[in-house]
């Protein structure tokens, strides 16, 4: 027995080392396509070693565009985009999981219905409608829909939602605790995985997120990091190695909070709780 | 009241300093608007990099140049012009904008752009002022729509290295499509693995073999759609055969490996394409990219009784939108920005061409003329200009022509048919906008 | 209805009231714009000008709307399963206990965070039918492998094969759905002795169910709309082989000023996809949610 689970586990490890070497060359490819020369990036069979290597491509990169500028709009769209998202959309998939009333189902298919049309089709005439409003040239279209939810989170958190016994909520209930304490310190604390990952998602997206930004933010004052780096490959030829280095600085971020992030997948509280 | 600060300040007393001091550059800001009366327009462009810079000096010249209108230019990538149609149909565009040529009838036919032609001829700038055929690129029943920022110039290209290595003459490129054709079989290699090592020709744009068979794809005077024109349907004929004889998956698995256009690895530095169009932008592109290569560059070949001057031309534009906020402003920058002097300036920053006649003489431009450079600029002088068709349907044109392309290529459509279902679809578009 | 009922309806509608306000005031209108352009022929600038059915007429004898239907669904037909299969069987190992188990999650995760441009020349690279390493290998075989994306019949498997570094971002939702599957219910199944398999199919995978359901619906949506990078490592060809529905659309409504016709377009595609979810969620019987009464 104690044999076959080594075996088992080496099986595992070589899978796994093999895996990583494939979902790592993307990225290394970044890494190294920063670090070349513009004439070195298309060699044809691709190097992988840049010779020379090109730090200098940093520094350009940070005198090319306004960096620091576009990252800290980057970094307040995002964070209060994500925090609006996210807080939203924990309260609404509450009342379409744990909660039973008629036209619950047909409101959640309309929620669905949001993601499936083309946003191309409603682009226009939803500028319109900001511009009506006053708002485009500034933020608020960019983070003031965040407080009404995202469909995908709602409809994430709601499938975690429903994974998690109605016993612990009827006897909360039955305690005398009203919906809403039900919803803030039973389900929430046990949606924990589930909020991370949605906040992670959220985080990549607004964080990438070139077309609203383009459309939207009409000063270049308050453009983002995601249209900077449009700005490198707007030349005939496009600076590559610049291209990837603002890419690969872009992306430290959220790898970082990826590496962070996965560790309440670990350790997910739900299970210690739903033990008992 | 002192004039040292206070050793420990006070919250309030800070921030009444603080309110003191915003009122005061409030005040000095009024002031200063109010006395100079300036009006400040947006200007949209599309380049970065070297090319953004050269545009934001142009910004700044014409900005210190004046006191009664500033420039505020933002960069704002083209793309498909999702940005432009927006702020468009939310009726708050910019000033000035950046277009792609296919933008430009649609906007102006739809009503979204100022017809410039009184403006332009106001300030004496007429037809002859720009080089032939490009005053009426832009312009749709006679309103012309937008202004060309620097032209892109196509024309026919050979690899001498290579004609010299297979024992060709490198001084004598194909005059006629018969000798191109002899060239291309002589010129084509194929591996031990039957995979494909030169292409001796590879046609790119098709657009250009139907001028060159003596083809049109619309009538600029009746502004009807001419795709089944009978010198298309020749030129289809020709490349349908071509296709057929270099059988279409292995120049298709050849084409996989070709590299970047703007590096070292591209197919035609490395000899992998012996003959192709390439733009004026190559004279910059070989200095960079292949210093040692050498190449030629002349009219396309065509067949007896075709065009045998064929000069393909393209260009980004400037347009003023209808529903701009300072029209008269942004036309002024925009005459300005035009004019031969920053036309040539300009282009040369870009290693364009200037589409102002009198710039190309002017220094800034004249000074980085080289021999190729000069043959591409001879063929705009000379030869037979044309440019995408402006039509209100934007890209469909273009698209179907290559629908066509694939069906011939494919083999599930012959030249005629091809042309012909292209033709009917692009005119029964057409008729929506009657 | 009774007062619990009543009460129910209102705790309900208090809680989804953010979503639905921010329906009702942002996504209504638009939707609705759209919906009304498709009846009409609208290039963006001029007004719209009704047309009554003719969009969608001339969608049904629109060659390419077929075609672009067929690529749509068989990328999405192949492409989901596999990369639902895939990212399970990476969520399920990397949810051992192994050593430097952050790292691996991170590292599987990593070619999400690349930009589509760096990744889609990567893989010309490698699809490369005269120099990639995946002809390479296929030549030592004795094979003269495909031309993958230069060959109208390979290039819907290479842009799957593609894909496949794209998997992270569902195993990071197995993953989070994999804690909350109860411990005491794997001591349970090893008290009764089971095997490993029978530990999976009995109590992880009904556990995971409500996650599985989430990411094949989520995948049927994404693919329904993907095209940004198939734009990039095709532009839809060759021979109209990788033009994808949400690509077309994209050309009809921006560079062909064919808004209404893209409307159309839209709508039907959603049409479709409603279809397609209805029909997931009527055989949504293998989900098992542990909150249902």
């Amino acid at each position: 027995m104690a044999r076959r689970r080594g075996l088992w586990n080496l099986v595992v490890y070589v899978v796994l080392v093999a895996g990583a070497v494939f979902f790592l060359t993307p990225f290394v490819w970044m890494i190294s396509t920063s670090l070349k020369t513009d004439g070195q990036v298309f060699a044809i069979p691709p190097e992988w070693v840049p010779a020379p290597v090109m730090w200098s491509n940093y520094r350009r990169l940070m005198s090319e565009i306004p960096f620091l500028r576009y990252l800290a709009n980057t970094v307040f769209v995002t964070v209060t985009s994500v925090a609006f998202y996210v807080a939203s959309s924990a309260v609404v998939a509450y009342g379409f999981s744990r909660i039973r009333w008629p036209g619950r189902e047909a409101l959640f298919y309309c929620l669905l219905a949001t993601m499936v049309l083309p946003p191309q089709v409603t682009l226009i005439p939803q500028f319109v409608m900001f511009q009506k409003l006053g708002w485009v040239g500034t933020f608020l279209p960019l983070i003031v829909p965040a407080l009404t939810g995202s469909a995908f989170a709602v409809f994430l958190l709601r499938q975690f939602y429903s994974a998690i016994p109605n016993d612990i909520s009827d006897s909360a209930r039955i305690d005398g605790a009203s919906e809403w304490q039900i919803f803030a310190r039973i389900i929430l604390p046990l949606a924990k995985p589930a909020l991370a990952t949605a906040s992670l998602f959220i985080f990549i997206w607004t964080w990438t997120d070139f077309l609203n930004p383009l459309i939207y933010l009409t000063d270049d004052r308050l453009y983002t990091l995601a249209i900077g780096l449009q700005q490198l490959a707007s030349t005939r030829a496009a600076a590559w190695p610049l291209l990837m280095a603002g890419s690969l600085l872009m992306s430290v971020p959220i790898i970082l909070l990826f590496f962070f992030a996965q560790k309440t997948f670990i350790a997910g509280v739900s299970t210690a709780a739903v033990k008992g | 009241m002192t004039l040292l600060p206070s050793a420990r300040p006070t919250a309030r007393n800070l921030r009444r300093r603080a309110v003191r001091a915003w009122l005061a550059s409030f005040a000095t800001l009024t002031l200063f608007c109010t006395a100079v009366a300036q009006t400040e327009i947006t200007f949209w462009y599309a380049w970065g990099g070297s090319e953004g810079q050269a545009m934001q000096a142009l910004v700044d010249e014409f900005n210190a140049s004046q006191p009664d209108v500033r420039v505020r230019s933002s960069f704002v990538p083209i793309g498909d012009g999702e940005r432009i149609l927006a702020s468009l149909a939310g009726g708050a565009p910019a000033d000035l904008v950046t277009v792609w040529d296919w933008m430009v009838v649609p906007l102006g036919y739809g009503g979204a752009l100022a017809d410039l032609t009184a403006d332009l001829t106001a300030a004496g700038v007429g037809p002859d002022d720009y080089l032939p055929g490009i005053w009426e690129y832009g312009a749709y029943g006679g309103a012309k729509y937008g202004v060309p920022t620097t032209l892109n110039v196509y024309a026919f290209m050979w690899n001498k290295d290579v004609f010299a290595a297979a024992g060709l003459d490198p001084e004598a490129p194909p005059r006629t499509i018969e000798e191109l054709d002899a060239l291309t079989e002589q010129l084509t290699t194929v591996d031990a693995r039957g995979n494909m090592r030169r292409l001796g020709f590879y046609p790119n744009v098709t657009a250009i073999y139907c001028y060159a068979f003596g083809g049109q794809l619309f009538d600029p005077t009746t502004l009807e759609v001419t795709l089944d024109h009978p010198g298309n349907v020749a030129a289809f004929e020709w490349l349908a055969a071509f296709y057929k004889k270099y059988d279409i998956a292995k120049i298709r698995r050849f084409q996989a490996g070709w590299g970047d256009m703007a590096s070292p690895f591209n197919p035609f530095y490395r000899g992998q394409i012996a003959m192709q169009e390439g733009g004026q932008w190559e004279v910059a592109f070989t200095r960079e990219y292949a210093p040692d290569l050498s190449w030629g560059v002349t009219n396309f070949p065509a067949p007896e009784g075709g065009r045998t001057d064929v000069t393909p031309v393209q260009s980004s534009f400037w347009v003023v939108p209808a529903q701009a906020a300072h029209k008269a402003e942004a036309t002024r920058f925009l005459l300005w920005l035009s004019a031969p002097e920053q036309s040539a300036r300009f282009a040369a920053a870009l290693a364009n061409i200037p589409p102002r006649r009198d710039a190309l003489a002017l220094p800034a431009f004249a000074d980085t003329i080289t021999p190729h450079m000069q043959t591409y600029i001879d063929m705009l002088l000379t030869g037979y200009v044309y440019t995408p068709p402006g039509l209100p349907v934007g890209l469909y044109l273009s698209d179907q022509l290559n629908q066509a392309l694939a069906a011939v290529q494919d083999g599930t459509a012959t030249a005629q048919e091809a042309l012909e279902t292209a033709q009917r679809n692009v005119q029964r578009e057409l008729e929506k906008y009657r | 209805m009774t007062r619990r009922q009543r009460r129910d309806l209102w705790l309900g509608l208090a809680f989804v009231s953010p979503w639905l306000v921010g329906f009702l005031i942002f996504t209504v209108y638009p939707v609705l714009a759209s919906l009304y352009f498709s009846f009409t022929d609208y290039n963006v600038v001029s007004a719209p000008r009704w047309i009554g059915m003719r969009n969608y007429t001339d969608l049904i004898n629109d060659p390419l709307f077929g075609k672009t239907l067929y690529n749509t669904v068989y990328l999405a037909a192949i492409g989901i399963p596999f990369s639902l299969g895939l990212s399970l069987v990476i969520a399920l190992l990397l949810n051992n206990k192994v050593r430097f188990q952050g790292l691996f999650r991170t590292v599987y995760f990593l070619p999400s965070v690349v930009p589509a441009v760096a990744a889609a020349l990567l893989w010309r690279w490698f699809l490369n039918p005269d120099y990639g390493p995946v002809n390479e290998f296929l030549w030592q075989l004795g094979v003269n492998g495909p031309g993958w994306l230069a060959d109208p019949g390979w290039s819907k498997p290479a842009l799957i094969l593609a894909s496949l570094w794209g998997v992270g971002g569902s195993m990071v939702i197995y993953l989070a759905g994999l804690q909350n599957v109860p411990v005491a219910l794997y001591e349970a199944a090893d008290l009764d002795g089971a095997s490993r398999w029978q530990r999976f199919r009995f109590v992880t995978l009904p556990m995971l169910s409500p996650v599985i359901l989430f990411n094949l619906i989520m995948g049927i949506i994404t693919s329904f709309q993907a095209f940004t990078n198939i734009y990039i490592m095709t532009g839809g060809g060759p021979s109209n082989s990788t033009l994808v529905y949400a690509l077309y659309l994209y050309q009809n409504a921006f560079q062909f000023f064919r808004m209404g016709y893209a409307s159309a377009m839209a709508w039907v595609l959603l049409a479709i996809t409603a279809v397609a979810l209805v029909g997931v969620f009527r055989t949504s019987g293998w989900v098992y949610y542990e909150a249902r009464s």
